[in-house]
């Protein structure tokens, strides 16, 4: 089937009379002569003539196709007899805009939103009688719609697995909502949804979704795109994707016993760890990546969670992930961070343990704690770290406790070393400057050329590794230098005359660690892809793994039992009871009483959940599930068969690799029609030049020119 | 003074065209013809012998008086004086295509076939007289519409002179009749001149032609052609009309030329081939070109 991308240009298709017309003008009418007899000419010249108006007539219907295929060509003939879809004439697109829009498709390397873009350049292609609104669906809820000329953004959509959680969920309010939403602005046209999968839940979820629905609306068409290889690949690397990955898809839990245990680090420099590697063929390296503060989030590290921060610009930002240690009573592991984000610690380590951290933010400072739980205690570049916070950190050193110290731009050194650092007998912290610093290519880092080898874009985050403002350190004695800064370039580990970076001491039963850098603030120091991640976490979970933390999380599709032997069978939940409060500081209400506990979840968003009872107050966190297996090419057939035979006719599933060009589009034939014309003029040329040949091979006689016999 | 084998200016067929007296104009074309040859282009079987001549190469051997050789050893040729038992034949086409003019914006001036042929007839007919030899006219198109017996003298000059001044080109060409009826009519050692333009197939000329030839001593075929018919036209779009039928055909004339110079030159080969086969001549005669030029080619 032929469209045309300039259908207006037809406009002109009365130029096709321009040949003919210039052949009636010229035609002029023959002058009658004598001639004494035609008899013995009359079949020649009759032969003749034919031959003459034959080719007369070629050349203008050689002209006149000439000019048709021009005209042809100018209006952007599109062949569309291999497109997968009809051309939707007037559609709705709605578009799954989640954050894997940014993924690397497997097959043509290109990411899906290259293909998005494809897709609306293909929409934008169609020929003037197909308008397409398009709805771009974030994972956020943001509503955008950015591309398309014939586009219209005036939905604002129901933000999607953010909101929802459940996949299941979040397809059903897709699809429903997304339609409603369309009919609701007065759109018409027929529907047509894209949705990735990446795996059998989403798979499943879809199938189940979409049958219902796709029955009730005979006219829409869902196209599925299937990243199941993706999915695997994004498996294997883990993390190393954190560039490009999806909510949910990315696990650093690695299976084996090795990656239970935290990162070792060395001073020694041949031991330095260029990766983190765990075993079971899982490659699984430690990153932090701080981000800026106006962004809003925390640094972070371990499970990844993505969000759409900016989905109109297709950005994928990160934000924290929650993670609840807990130390056995009355131990705790504490963490106050430098803003109000919930928490912001990692979870490795995990592989069954439960860690635990609880979470000070500076607003909570002020509440009753007692520190004499926390076992593990990270001021983490306090903005009000005053002479109490820093009494409390001593306090819990001397009662046989551990506390990392982060220094910042938040850190008072006066007060640090009146309050806390000589009193230990840690050393002194001396004014902050910048060190010198030149430049510190990335290639040098081993673990930057690691990851490159990965994937993962090390120049991103300029000189990784690079500690640009430290204060300075003078080590008592009995202080242990564990990092130390190059001098002249400024590169952590680096020089003859180190500038410390993180030191240690044990005092008594507990232990203190001092970093003299923020590990937070890129503008001090830019730790995104040093060591200084593993460096980090092993400082924390060292302590705290053999503090015997127990890390307290759950998957967010998992139910969470609390053991309460005076809860009865079926009691409601009500005031006085538990009480259980979202990441957000909401009552959270998917609970339900059991005989002897209670059962809470699944939990519709991820981060740290405050449970209060009538006798405590503890934390827990909920973290995305693990993934289920990738959608396999074998998974087709269960998926048609979820879909059922009707709404199977209207879905189209796709694999990765296909081409979303192909959807719509089809053969684009203005340059084969542009070789037609040009081979059509040189056809009609050459006629021409034979025509005029001929005339030139036989002059006629000039009557002015004299006769000589 | 004017070379015999040079076209005259003052015989040009403009000139020519705007004398009006045929006998002047037969007087015009003869002078110029004759100018500086032997004025006796027609020799008989009977000639009285006139004088002895010195020969010089180039004359006929036939009349080499031997017994003089044999006497004086001297070559000598015998010279005659004609009788007037020899007859020329004129016949005249008169059939509409006959008429034609070549460049016919310039028909004031340009000679018609016709016309070139009545110059050409009357030239030979005062010839003819000079020489007291009969002359006989006929004319015709698809017939022999009129004729002249053989007769020789001023007043049968006269009566030639006036019928070829009177001649009107009109209807149709049937060649073949009209030589039959002519042969019909031929008598006695006769020199016939067939003015025409040829311009029917060539097998139904050559069977009149054929006719002609058994009755006649010589017979010469003189093809009036213009400018127009060889050359074609210039360029443009024409309807061509048959002078004779009326029938019409569109041409163009640049894309026609070579078909109908093909067409032409077969046409002539095939007129050349039948009066080679039949032993006579065959002289083009174009009407632009000078005529005393063409009345040379003509003459035995």
């Amino acid at each position: 089937m032929f469209s045309f991308l300039t259908p207006a240009l037809f406009w002109l298709a009365p130029l096709l009379a321009v040949p003919l017309a210039i052949a009636l003008m010229g035609r002029a009418q023959p002058k009658t002569r004598d001639f004494p007899s035609l008899l013995p000419v009359r079949e020649s010249l009759q032969r003749a003539m034919r031959k003459h108006r034959l080719k007369n007539w070629l050349q203008l219907i050689l002209r006149t196709l000439a000019i048709l295929f021009l005209l042809l060509a100018a209006a952007g003939p599109v062949w569309r007899g291999h497109s997968l879809l009809q051309p939707p004439g007037s559609a709705i697109l709605l578009l799954h805009n989640g954050a894997y829009a940014a993924l690397p498709s497997p097959g043509t390397g290109e990411p899906l939103f290259d293909q998005q873009n494809a897709l609306h350049r293909q929409l934008d292609s169609l020929t003037g009688g197909n308008t397409y609104v398009e709805r771009l669906i974030p994972d956020e809820g943001i509503p955008g719609a950015t591309v398309g000329k014939n586009t219209e953004n005036d939905v604002s959509m129901t933000p999607f697995v953010a909101r929802f959680g459940s996949p299941a969920e979040g397809y059903t309010r897709l699809l429903h909502n997304g339609a409603y939403a369309a009919r609701r602005s007065g759109r018409q046209g027929t529907l047509h949804v894209f949705v990735p999968i990446f795996d059998t839940r989403e798979a499943d979820a879809l199938a189940k979704a979409a049958r219902p629905w796709l029955e009730a609306h005979p006219e829409a068409r869902l196209i599925v795109t299937d990243y199941g290889s993706t999915a695997a690949r994004l498996r294997a690397f883990g993390p190393v994707v954190a560039d490009f990955t999806k909510e949910g898809m990315v696990t650093l839990h690695a299976p084996s016993a090795a990656a239970q245990q935290p990162p070792r680090w060395s001073t020694a420099r041949t031991q330095r760890p260029a990766s983190v590697k765990t075993g079971g063929g899982v490659t699984r390296v430690e990153v932090v990546i701080p981000l800026s503060e106006q962004r809003g989030t925390q640094w972070i590290s371990g499970t990844f969670t993505l969000q759409d921060a900016d989905s109109a610009r297709n950005k994928v930002a990160f934000a924290s992930v929650s993670a609840v240690f807990r130390v056995p009573p009355p131990a705790t592991l504490c963490h106050v961070g430098p803003r109000g984000a919930a928490a912001s610690l990692a979870t490795l380590g995990e592989g069954g343990q439960r860690l635990r951290i609880r979470s000070l933010v500076p607003e909570n400072l002020g509440m009753t704690t007692d520190w004499t739980d926390c076992k593990l205690l990270y001021l983490a570049n306090p903005p009000n770290a005053d002479a109490a916070l820093l009494a409390r950190a001593a306090a819990v050193i001397r009662s046989g406790g551990k506390v990392i110290l982060e220094t910042g731009p938040h850190t008072d050194p006066v007060l640090w070393n009146r309050n806390l650092l000589v009193p230990l007998g840690l050393g002194r912290l001396t004014v902050a400057g910048p060190v010198a610093a030149s430049r510190s290519p990335v290639a040098a880092y081993p673990v930057a050329a690691g990851l490159a080898t990965v994937g993962i874009r090390a120049e991103r985050w300029g000189a990784p590794g690079k500690v640009t403002t430290a204060f300075g350190f003078q080590p008592a004695t009995g202080t242990t230098v564990l990092l130390t800064t190059e001098s002249r370039t400024g590169d952590a580990l680096k020089g003859t005359k180190p500038l410390p970076l993180l030191v240690e001491r044990a005092v008594g039963g507990g232990e203190i660690l001092l970093w003299t850098t923020s590990l937070s603030e890129p503008t001090w120091s830019d730790i995104g892809l040093g060591p200084w991640a593993a460096l980090a976490h092993q400082a924390i979970l060292a302590k705290a793994w053999a503090a015997g933390i127990e890390s307290r999380s759950i998957d967010t599709d998992s139910q969470l039992v609390i053991a309460d032997a005076d809860k009865g069978e079926g009691e409601d939940v009500g005031e006085g009871t538990l009480r259980v409060f979202g990441p957000q500081g909401d009552r959270f209400r998917e609970m339900r009483g059991e005989p002897g506990g209670w059962i809470l979840g699944p939990f519709n968003r991820q981060g740290v959940y405050r449970v209060e009872s009538a006798h405590d107050t503890t934390w827990f966190a909920a973290t995305l599930a693990e993934p289920p297996p990738p959608f396999q090419a074998s998974d087709r057939v269960r998926f048609r068969e979820l879909l059922g035979e009707t709404a199977g006719r209207q879905t189209l599933l796709l694999d990765a690799d296909e081409d979303w060009r192909k959807l719509y589009g089809g053969v684009r034939l203005r340059s084969v029609l542009l070789g037609i014309a040009a081979l059509l003029l040189f056809a009609e040329g050459v006629v021409s030049l034979r025509l005029t040949n001929l005339s030139n091979l036989t002059k006629p006689p000039n009557p002015s020119e004299p006769r000589k016999y | 003074m004017q070379t015999p084998t040079s076209a005259s200016p003052a015989l040009s067929p403009d000139l020519l065209a705007r004398v009006l007296g045929l006998k002047l104009r037969a007087k015009i074309v003869l002078e110029g013809a004759l100018a500086g040859t032997h004025r006796s282009p027609f020799h008989g079987y009977s000639s009285e012998f006139a004088q002895f001549k010195g020969y010089v190469p180039g004359d006929d051997l036939r009349h080499l008086d031997w017994k003089v050789y044999g006497r004086r050893d001297q070559l000598v040729t015998r010279q005659y004086r004609d009788e007037t038992n020899t007859r020329v034949h004129l016949l005249l086409d008169t059939s509409a295509s006959m008429g034609y003019t070549a460049d016919a914006v310039n028909t004031e001036t340009g000679l018609s076939k016709l016309d070139a042929a009545r110059v050409l007839a009357a030239a030979l007919t005062v010839l003819a007289e000079r020489q007291r030899d009969a002359v006989s006219l006929a004319t015709g198109g698809e017939r022999l519409e009129s004729f002249l017996p053989p007769a020789s003298g001023p007043r049968a000059t006269s009566e030639v002179l006036a019928r070829l001044d009177a001649l009107r080109n009109a209807g149709q060409t049937d060649l073949e009749t009209l030589f039959v009826q002519e042969a019909a009519r031929i008598t006695g050692q006769s020199f016939v001149f067939l003015f025409t333009d040829l311009w029917q197939d060539a097998d139904a000329v050559a069977a009149g032609l054929r006719r002609i030839r058994r009755k006649s001593r010589a017979a010469t075929v003189v093809q009036l052609r213009t400018r127009d018919e060889e050359e074609f036209f210039g360029d443009g779009t024409f309807r061509l009309r048959d002078m004779e039928s009326g029938e019409t055909l569109e041409i163009a004339a640049a894309q026609s030329r070579p078909a109908y110079t093909a067409a032409l030159k077969e046409h002539a080969l095939r007129m050349a081939a039948a009066c080679s086969k039949l032993n006579l001549r065959l002289v083009t005669v174009r009407t632009d070109e000078p005529l005393d030029g063409a009345l040379r080619r003509i003459l035995p």
